[in-house]
């Protein structure tokens, strides 16, 4: 009788230990939630577990520009020195057939420094599809190390601004870097 | 975005859902296009009007612009279903000019074409009718024939509505058919039409395989010069086909 006295306390003090663990992370949740209304299409929020910590805004979040095509007022080489870049960093694995599209958006801070990468990917008909590591991780640790993103400024103050990639890949080969 | 329309002119064609939508969006607060506010309103107006397809088409352009590709074409498929005419033509355009998705585009200007008694009309972003731009993707197919046989036809029955690249174009899948003569004959009309760092560039390459030596390095430098005043293909969104950068100019230079 003794024995079972003993477990029923120890039930109690879990389930009260897992009740309280459970309110302590609802309240994270919603502390996390109320900073994280979207306010515009696309918009990419600092994520801890993902997010280099040193990477950092120069404005407010609710400040940076939608830039949709890069040129040569956002990258040094333009387009051609992007396309040399996933040349010389993707290599296809000539088992991998996948096709479709992966886009990796991102943000680029008024110091020329890219950050909170974020990956879409579909099929070639728009259907959501997840490739293979191999694939989409090549693609962003790639997009990570392009260095040569311009700063950017409107009326002399300097701004962040949003960016993408999207990779049409067929059979496992980039056959395209848009926009 | 197309423009909002002139809403009366579903109040004259009796279709009351449409004309409330419409008539709603037109009071309704303006905003950015890629702000909840924005959504929210057509929203609305899809709750008045479900088969309001212009709404549809509203909403899908902040997700093109962002590059998300998935809510772009759920959206744009609803706008295409209610009303294939008016929106067909929009959503190959897109499909050529932001995924480079040559066949997906080719069979919505086709089909676009087989329903419609009309011209199945230019880009968005008007820089090509979209015969041209079923041209392009043809091109891009490997099948220069087609899109040659395209674009000659385009300019024959509408020669007054000729494209700032059309010349361009057609003189590049001469020179990429290696026929040079005709190459350099379309080129010199593209001058006429504006006069581009590509255009010199293009004509470059006919020189160097002709082994025209003199002409060819004239062409580079001034294709050089267009390059770094301006003059050379531009899109907001997208880099249009058979552009050149700075750098493959200076690389043929060196």
């Amino acid at each position: 009788m003794e024995c079972i006295k003993i477990d029923k306390q120890k039930i109690v003090i879990l389930f009260f230990s897992a009740f309280i663990l459970c309110i302590l992370l609802l309240l994270r949740t919603a502390k996390k939630t109320s900073h994280k209304i979207v306010n515009v299409v696309g918009e990419i929020f600092t994520d801890s577990i993902i997010d280099n910590k040193d990477f950092k805004l120069c404005g407010e979040q609710d400040r940076i520009i939608q830039y949709y095509a890069f040129s040569e007022k956002t990258y040094q080489g333009e387009k051609t020195a992007i396309k040399a870049h996933f040349h010389e960093n993707y290599v296809c694995s000539k088992n991998n057939l996948e096709s479709g599209y992966i886009r990796v958006r991102f943000i680029v801070n008024c110091k020329g420094v890219s950050g909170r990468f974020r990956l879409l990917e579909s099929d070639l008909n728009y259907k959501p599809k997840i490739f293979s590591k191999k694939i989409s991780n090549q693609l962003l640790k790639a997009t990570e190390s392009l260095k040569e993103w311009k700063s950017m400024t409107v009326k002399g103050i300097g701004r962040d601004y949003y960016q993408y990639l999207i990779f049409r890949i067929e059979k496992g080969q980039i056959i395209e870097i848009l926009p | 975005m197309h423009s909002q329309r002139n809403c009366s002119v579903y109040k004259w064609e009796g279709d009351t859902c449409r004309y409330k939508a419409c008539n709603y969006l037109e009071n309704a607060p303006k905003y950015f296009q890629l702000r909840k506010e924005f959504h929210k309103v057509y929203d609305r107006a899809l709750e008045i009007c479900p088969n309001y397809s212009d709404a549809y088409r509203a909403k899908s352009v902040a997700y093109l612009k962002t590059g998300d590709f998935i809510s772009w074409k759920k959206l744009m498929d609803k706008a295409v279903e209610i009303n294939p005419i008016e929106h067909l033509g929009y959503r190959g355009w897109a499909k050529f000019q932001f995924f480079r998705d040559y066949k997906g585009a080719i069979s919505d200007f086709e089909y676009l074409d087989s329903i419609s008694d009309n011209d199945i009309g230019y880009s968005q972003n008007g820089t090509y009718h979209l015969n041209i731009a079923k041209a392009l993707c043809y091109k891009m197919l490997d099948k220069k024939d087609i899109a040659i046989s395209i674009i000659q036809k385009q300019i024959e029955n509408d020669p007054f509505s000729i494209g700032i690249y059309d010349y361009l174009h057609l003189g590049v899948l001469y020179l990429e058919n290696n026929k040079y003569e005709e190459a350099l004959l379309t080129f010199k009309k593209q001058e006429q039409e504006y006069s581009c760092a590509e255009n010199a560039y293009y004509s470059a390459l006919v020189y160097k395989a002709i082994k025209d030596s003199i002409n060819h390095k004239k062409s580079l430098l001034k294709s050089k010069d267009l390059y770094l005043k301006g003059r050379k293909m531009y899109d907001s969104y997208t880099h249009p086909v058979d552009k050149v950068y700075l750098k493959d100019i200076e690389n043929l230079l060196e």
